[in-house]
């Protein structure tokens, strides 16, 4: 009884606490509303890009017990219909027209010692039925000064996906559209392009050099068990990487008045074995770099963002070659995307987003003889636009409604899958409540 | 008596009506701005990085905080914060680097 009551007062406490703020425990930790860090959540802000450099270990001084614990909750209720499903296997689309709790998680998010924090989300999934590590990135950083009052800011990030510990909204983990759909996915993508998300674990250095220079280098490996296990707990081992995957990130970055632009590359070097249940042999190497930007306009009542990606992969299938899963001895896959948005007073706005998959034929590895999910020309090439508007009654609470439209779907516009599908007939609407306290 | 007592009291509400209290610059920092500035560039005392700014001038440096500039966000996040406090803040940073 006394650990409910205990429970109780630290639940109502969170909530008073969320009012008050309206934002989760970063905002209550900072004191800070959360348009500091976002302009619309997850995307950040300058401020929020160097709330998250620092470690999330900011304090307000007066911020006392409970509003100084690090955690918040995750709440997400959605609706996916996909254009056409008659006639087809119910499991392509699993949860299609049903309102289901797509995420219920709790965060740990912000300080653990002065010049540490942590970004730990474990949550359900009430897609895949199951609890996972979704997002995991503890961190450490300092600063100093160096000539003519340049300050350098560095840390060290444990993570569990290339590119989470990224602070930019133009690399894959937290780029648009932010929320996964119960709607089916394209075959092809890159490995960078969150393929290992969770299923690697990995320590990096970074460094922001007088608000100019972003650097981050990280060796990633797999978490399908050892001492990395916790950082992709729950989630089903897709992907096993053999030794260290090494990424890295160089950005520029320019902010003048309420203007901010940023420019990089980012790259990976992964060698994944072809079966996750067979470790013992050789591996394909998939090299990937990529360059993105990021442009902000931050106003009073309006904001305007826009970001781009291009990713190009290119993929040695030294092991999946020679055990006669794919066609070619190597392949070159390609995505560009870009995204524009708009809101008013962070209450009312909306983006579009168009985006492209493209790469080599692979007949072995794509035209899987599958219905919905095959390709009959063996191509990954994928395109299409996703338009979403939003409305933020409360700066904690998200309301989506989401287009997605295909023009190509694995290879083709039409009958793709050699069974008479066409693109168009994976199009779909998604409607997402999305509350953070 | 009464009438000298009375007026000198309506007097002292006429004299004093209408002023706010003053606001404590250094209070207004502590509970809201020391939780960037005391680590982040500009940070309190710097006078290298404030010697610059202090050249802008208070009103100047004030309008920053209240509209938001680079990774200062507007009002520095506080939308609480009239614009005496923000003042009252901005001097008190600027004292404290001369």
């Amino acid at each position: 009884m006394a650990t409910f009551r205990i429970g109780m007062t630290v639940f109502l406490g969170l909530l008073v606490s969320a009012n008050a703020h309206a934002v989760p425990s970063m905002g209550r930790q900072t004191g800070m509303q959360c348009a500091s860090c976002h302009t619309v959540f997850p995307e950040l802000t300058p401020f929020g890009r160097q709330f998250k450099l620092r470690g999330f270990s900011q304090k307000a001084p007066n911020v006392k017990f409970p509003a100084s614990l690090p955690i918040s909750a995750l709440l997400q209720v959605s609706w996916n219909s996909t254009r056409k499903t008659k006639g087809t296997d119910p499991e392509n689309f699993p949860r299609n027209n049903e309102v289901i709790p797509q995420a219920v998680g709790l965060y740990y998010g912000g300080k653990i010692t002065e010049k540490s924090g942590a970004l730990i989300q474990g949550f359900y999934d009430g897609i895949e039925d199951k609890v996972m590590m979704e997002m995991f990135d503890v961190r450490y950083a300092d600063s100093f000064s160096i000539a003519d009052n340049q300050e350098l800011v560095y840390g060290l990030t444990l993570n569990n996906n290339p590119t989470v510990s990224d602070i930019y909204n133009s690399t894959p983990q937290w780029s648009f559209p932010h929320t996964e759909t119960a709607a089916l996915s394209p075959a092809a993508r890159t490995q960078i392009d969150t393929t290992l998300a969770s299923q690697v674990g990995g320590l990096g250095v970074y460094t922001l050099w007088n608000n100019l220079v972003y650097g981050e280098a990280a060796f990633y490996r797999s978490a399908r068990r050892g001492l990395l296990r916790p950082l992709g707990a729950g989630v089903p081992t897709e992907n096993v990487v053999n030794d260290f995957v090494p990424y890295w990130r160089v950005a520029l970055q320019h902010e003048w008045g309420s203007h901010s632009l940023a420019a990089g590359t980012y790259g990976m070097v992964a060698d994944v074995f072809p079966d996750p249940n067979n470790t013992g042999g050789s591996t394909d190497r998939f090299t990937d770099v990529a360059l993105d930007a990021q442009y902000q306009y931050i106003g009073g009542a309006h904001i305007v963002s826009t970001a781009a990606t291009w990713i190009r992969e290119a993929q040695d299938w030294n092991a999946s070659f020679d055990q006669g899963f794919t066609s070619n001895k190597s392949d070159v896959l390609q995505t560009f995307r870009m995204d524009a948005h708009y809101y008013y007073q962070r209450r009312f706005g909306g983006g579009i987003q168009f985006f492209s998959t493209w790469g080599n034929s692979n007949e072995l590895k794509y035209n899987t003889g599958e219905p919905v999910t095959g390709s009959t020309n063996g191509k990954p090439n994928s395109d299409g636009l996703i338009a979403e508007l939003n409305y933020l009654p409360w700066s904690n609470v998200k309301l989506a409604a989401r287009y997605t439209a295909y023009g190509k779907f694995n290879g083709a516009r039409h009958n793709y899958d050699g069974f008479g599908r066409n693109a168009s007939d994976n199009d779909s609407i998604f409607l997402l409540a999305w509350l953070l306290f | 008596m009464k009438f000298i007592f009375i007026s000198s009291a309506a007097l002292a509400l006429l004299l004093f009506a209408g002023q706010a209290p003053a606001v404590d610059g250094q209070e207004v920092y502590s509970n809201n701005c020391a939780v960037c500035h005391a680590a982040m560039p500009p940070k309190l005392g710097d006078k290298a990085a404030w010697g610059p700014l202090i050249k802008k001038g208070g009103d100047a440096l004030a309008a920053s905080v209240i509209n938001g500039k680079g990774a200062m966000p507007p009002r520095a996040g506080q939308p609480e914060l009239s614009d005496a406090d923000i003042g009252a803040a901005v001097d008190y940073m600027m004292t404290q680097a001369k």
